[in-house]
């Protein structure tokens, strides 16, 4: 999936979306469980997102990018992961990581707060610009968007992560 | 050449860091892709074909079962199976058609009812009507009760039962014309000695009586029918 493959004629083969799997996999479930909230669903989501790309490879018709599609399969795969668990992950749970000391404690339980109040589009974009490095395109295809809109989310979840971590030095 | 920013990605690193050593189960994927239930036919969708499975079941088979097996809770004192439906009479004529089904039934307080409806079938035409009455009140029969009972009408046709010594029927309408209704004879299956008697006029006229004659004409029975049950339909 790292090279971006253009379908013009109609159906994905299996070999494609082994190669997208296979070369993207620790990517796919990073984003995947960002989303979902917890690694075990995450890899659900992923596992789940790839049985339908399967079964659907032959209606691919697109004449965007096979990456964008599998994508987008995988982000649709861990929103249903959160609907199941009947409530949206708590982030600010899932979004756990080691800190050091109180003040870091305090900046990433600022930060873990401020993006799980991010609008959805705007956590998503940002979860596929950074921890699949995404461009802005495929971003947009992914998310059925325009880059313009991309950009634009991206930079407000920019603006607010800023400004969170401005008012935690402030008050240190 | 697209906007990163560090600090944000330093925390974002941190809060789900990389996982470079999973490497998934692309065998797991193949295998389930080719033998798991279609993903798309969500458990919801499950659960409500599920219920209204249940619920045409309950329908159609339980009330088979229990008007074969006779199980008391739809029956009642002095209850005889009743008869099924019998097609008395079809016009298939294509600008016309239309259907006169009877059958024998029970009221609830036990008596025998002889039950018919007329229904066209034309394609786009809705309609129809069904009246029950005590098989005794039919054209002909002296000392016919309510006429309501009698017969059914609709819009532009009325219809119902006479006796076989009724040979013709001819409806009075209320501009002083009168239409010939056809007669026909029931099937044995419907388990009555029973004649019918279908009635066509126009949709915007009113039948004022409905008048039965023997084979010589002589007149041996009239329903006068109330003007609260005659249906205008101007066309």
């Amino acid at each position: 999936m790292n090279s971006r493959k253009r379908r013009a004629v109609s159906g994905a083969s299996l070999i494609d979306l082994e190669s997208a799997y296979r070369g993207r996999y620790p990517d796919l479930l990073r984003v995947a469980t960002a989303i979902a909230g917890s690694v075990e669903s995450g890899r659900d989501a992923v596992h789940d997102a790839f049985v339908d790309l399967i079964r659907a490879r032959r209606n691919y018709r697109q004449n965007g990018h096979l990456e964008a599609w599998a994508w987008a399969a995988v982000v649709n795969a861990a929103r249903k992961q959160t609907r199941r668990r009947d409530s949206l992950p708590l982030l600010e749970e899932a979004l756990g990581g080691p800190s050091t000391s109180e003040g870091e404690n305090d900046r990433h339980g600022a930060v873990r707060a401020a993006i799980a109040r991010l609008p959805e589009r705007q956590r998503l974009a940002l979860f596929l610009r950074y921890y699949a490095d995404l461009d802005y395109a495929t971003i947009a295809e992914t998310l059925g968007t325009a880059p313009g809109t991309v950009a634009a989310a991206l930079h407000a979840a920019h603006e607010t992560l800023r400004q969170t971590l401005q008012e935690v030095e402030d008050n240190d | 050449m697209t906007e990163r920013n560090g600090d944000i990605a330093v925390f974002l690193d941190e809060f789900f860091p990389r996982r470079d050593e999973e490497q998934g189960d692309w065998d797991g994927v193949v295998t389930d892709a080719h033998s798991r239930r279609p993903r798309t036919f969500k458990p919801r969708r499950i659960v409500l074909a599920v219920a209204i499975l249940g619920v045409l079941v309950t329908l159609t088979v339980v009330p088979a079962l229990a008007v074969s097996e006779g199980w008391w809770f739809l029956t009642y004192d002095g209850a005889v199976k009743p008869s099924g439906p019998v097609v008395v009479a079809i016009n298939p004529q294509a600008d016309d058609p239309w259907m006169l089904v009877a059958f024998l039934t029970n009221s609830l307080n036990g008596n025998t009812e002889l039950c018919y409806s007329w229904t066209p079938y034309n394609k786009g035409v809705g309609g129809g009507a069904m009246g029950c009455s005590s098989s005794a009140a039919a054209l002909g029969e002296p000392n016919l009760p309510d006429p309501g009972a009698t017969f059914a009408t609709t819009s532009g046709v009325a219809y119902g039962p006479a006796t076989l010594d009724v040979a013709t029927v001819e409806a009075a309408l209320g501009d002083g014309s009168t239409v010939q209704a056809r007669v026909v004879t029931a099937p044995k299956a419907l388990g009555a000695p029973l004649r019918f008697y279908v009635v066509r006029f126009p949709a915007r006229e009113s039948i004022m009586r409905i008048i039965g004659r023997d084979s010589e004409g002589r007149i041996i029975g009239t329903i006068t029918i109330p003007d609260y049950m005659n249906v205008h339909h101007d066309s």
